[in-house]
This record gives C-alpha cells, sequence and structure tokens, in this order.
C-alpha cells in the first residue's frame, strides 16, 4: 500500500505590480495524487500526504508561502485501490502566513499595533521635570498648554469560549499595572479590554482588544496640594491677601486656591514653586498585568 | 525504501535549504514573540525583532530519507508516523522533462 504525488503542471504563474508598487508573485501548481489504499483517504489524509500546509514555502521560492491547498476529482471519477484526485496548490508573496497549521482561530498570534494618543494638557513642569517659572520664578497660572503624545499599544487575540470568563472583560478595564509591564512603570499603564463573542464554524470563542494607555506620569489623579483654608493651632482658618504679603486690602480672603505643604499651612510665597506638592488619589484599581498572559 | 514518514511533536528550526523539496512543504516561517516596551520618551516601542526563521511545526508529518528522519526520532522532536497511505513517492521533476524522458 502506497501513495504518490506527481507534479503535472505548472501555472499560471503570475508577477504582478501592485498599485503601491510593490511586486507580487504567485504560483499555482498542480499536483496528481494516486494510492492504492483499500479505502478512499479523507482530505486531510490526502493534505497530510502531499505534505504542502498553508504558510509553507514555495519549493523554489521560499518568499511565497502556500494560500491555498484545493482537493478535486480533475481526472474523473475514480474507486479504491485506484483512487486519484487532482490537488491544486497555490503560493503568494502576499499570503497572510499562519501560526500554525490549524483552522482553530485561537491559535492565532496576539497581535499588536502602536500608535501615539495627542492629548491637550497643562503642564507646570518641563520634560526634565523642572517646574516651568516666570523670570520672577512664579508658575504661570495654571500651566502652560501643550500637546503631549501618550503611548498606546493594542493587543489583539481570541480566546476560547471554554471556560471564557466574562466578567474581567468590565472587572479590568481602567486598572493601572500593579508591576512593570511593557517596561512601564507600576501605575503608568492603563488597560481597556473588550470582548466579541464569535460563532466561526465549529469555534466559539471570544476575540479579545487589550487596548494599553501609558502615561509618563502615572494615570491616578494628582491634584496640587492647595485650598483656601489653612491649618492652624486653632482649626481652620481662611487664607487672606495678609498671609501672602499682599498688602491691598490685606484682610480679604484669597480670590484663588493657594498651595499648602503637607502639614496643611500655607506655602510661603518665598518658596514657591519648590515647596509646592501634589496630592495622589486612589483612583484605580490595580492589577499584575502579566497575569493576561499576551 | 530508504525514506521514513515522521510527524513532529515538538517545533523544530530547520535549514530550509538543506531540505529536498517535497519536505519543504510542511515548514512555517516563524517571528519569536515580541512585545512592545515603553522608550525613554514615554513612546510605546517595539524592540528588534529576532530573525525570522523556518521550522517543521508541532504536528507536521514530513518525509524524509532515513538518515535525517533518525536524527529528528532520537531527539524526541518526533515519532513514527504511520497513515493508512503508507509511504508515498514524489515525483518532482518538472513535468516537460518527465514528458521528454519519457
Amino acid at each position: 500500500m502506497a501513495f504518490s504525488v506527481q507534479w503535472l503542471v505548472d501555472g499560471p504563474n503570475t508577477s504582478r505590480i501592485e498599485q503601491s508598487g510593490r511586486i507580487v508573485s504567485k504560483y499555482k501548481r498542480t499536483y496528481l495524487y494516486k494510492t492504492d489504499a483499500a479505502s478512499p483517504p479523507t482530505d486531510a489524509q490526502i493534505t497530510t500526504d502531499v505534505g504542502i500546509a498553508p504558510g509553507s514555502p514555495h519549493p523554489d521560492d521560499a518568499n511565497a508561502t502556500c494560500q491555498s491547498v484545493e482537493i478535486s476529482h480533475g481526472v474523473g471519477p475514480t474507486k479504491c485501490p485506484h483512487f486519484a484526485r487532482h490537488v491544486v496548490v497555490e503560493w503568494a508573496t502576499n499570503a497572510p502566513v499562519p501560526n500554525t497549521v490549524s483552522t482553530d482561530p485561537t491559535t492565532m498570534r496576539t497581535r499588536w499595533s502602536l500608535a501615539p494618543t495627542i492629548q491637550q494638557r497643562y503642564i507646570v513642569r518641563d520634560r526634565n521635570g523642572a517646574m516651568i517659572v516666570n523670570a520672577a520664578g512664579q508658575p504661570f497660572d495654571g500651566g502652560i498648554p501643550v500637546a503631549v503624545r501618550l503611548g498606546t499599544a493594542v493587543a489583539r487575540r481570541n480566546v476560547t469560549a471554554a471556560g471564557y470568563n466574562q466578567n474581567t472583560v468590565l472587572a479590568n478595564s481602567g486598572k493601572l499595572n500593579s508591576t512593570t509591564f511593557l517596561g512601564g512603570a507600576a501605575g503608568t499603564i492603563q488597560v481597556d479590554i473588550s470582548a466579541e463573542e464569535k460563532y466561526d464554524g465549529g469555534y466559539h470563542y471570544w476575540e479579545e482588544v487589550y487596548t494599553f494607555a501609558y502615561d509618563p506620569l502615572g494615570w491616578q489623579p494628582k491634584p496640587m496640594n492647595a485650598g483656601f483654608f489653612q491649618k492652624g493651632t486653632y482649626g481652620l482658618t481662611r487664607i487672606i491677601n495678609s498671609d501672602l504679603d499682599d498688602t491691598n486690602d490685606p484682610l480679604a480672603p484669597v480670590q484663588e486656591p493657594e498651595p499648602l505643604l503637607p502639614d496643611g499651612t500655607l506655602v510661603p510665597v518665598d518658596d514657591r514653586p519648590g515647596l509646592c506638592n501634589f496630592i495622589t488619589v486612589d483612583a484605580y484599581g490595580s492589577m499584575d498585568f502579566s497575569t493576561f498572559g499576551l | 525504501m530508504s525514506d521514513v514518514r515522521i510527524k513532529f511533536v515538538r517545533d523544530v528550526p530547520v535549514d530550509l535549504d538543506s531540505l529536498p523539496k517535497s519536505a519543504r512543504g510542511q515548514c512555517l516561517k516563524m517571528s519569536p514573540a515580541v512585545r512592545p516596551i515603553v522608550g525613554a520618551n514615554g513612546q510605546m516601542l517595539m524592540p528588534p525583532s529576532p530573525p525570522r526563521v523556518w521550522h517543521f511545526p508541532t504536528g507536521a508529518v514530513v518525509q524524509l530519507n532515513a538518515e535525517r528522519a533518525a536524527k529528528y526520532l532520537e531527539t524526541g522532536a518526533a515519532e513514527p508516523y504511520e497513515s493508512h497511505t503508507g509511504i508515498g513517492t514524489y515525483l518532482t521533476a518538472e513535468a516537460e522533462e518527465r514528458k521528454g524522458a519519457v
């Protein structure tokens, strides 16, 4: 009992320039498959015997990979033990490359894409961490507007539906990395997850999209430690103009929040902006992103 | 017959040029997984990708000469494979050449 694979004919083979200027070569080859087996082989067995799997290279052009294998009668009716089939194989230099030889969509690779997100932001420090101040050493009111680029990485993958926990999609969205992830320090990467249920053929799976947004300043809100009141000996006292050495209407309350020291007292004007500080708010939960297994 | 059919049980890198053409049809070219990192300027960066390599993927059924097949069998990278169609023969000469020879 044996089989044979006979190269019958080539073509049509083409090499074309696409509109983009890219040259794409395509090859087609027809094989005659014969076996003297007592029972007819399945298509999968024929494909295995021919030995050409999707994604494999063309015998003479390794840059062209197999994009289709078609099994047909071709030679007319055949009966065992004289079973025969035509096997038409097509290769192309622009064929997508599978991760492995499987029709299971969950075996596809995790695919990444990167892009900057442009965001208008008012900054009080430059990129070296130095406070932005005027010639008098005072910060600009409200900071200065700049367009910052925040990195965004998107990962797509398919996950089998068996045992899939949909709750984690929403529960984990918005969380920050608790450990270094993608090179970003803890708290600098925020994840959003979306998932779409798919029924393809006999496969039931979820198509997941992970969007990681990176902000070197971290995602937890950091309002300036400032207010209209300061802590005094007998509780809170309203900050007035004279507290700032402002002789104009010295007893009038200040019209804008004034920066405070960590102990709740006013930052002396002479110590601004050096002693100005921020309060970190724990607004987002965190988790170890490595558990995603991307 | 000196040829042997084997089935790979794990991914094995292979030098494509050293293979008989009839055995190339089971090879896949793989890119090692590369994940983006955050660069010094706050941008996501993709680290340099290692070169892509051809390999026999897990599950590939390949017919090789006995000597080469034995290497894979000895290392446990592959196991003997026997389908109901047995050992095959491949006529890979160009069709017109064969016609002339006949």
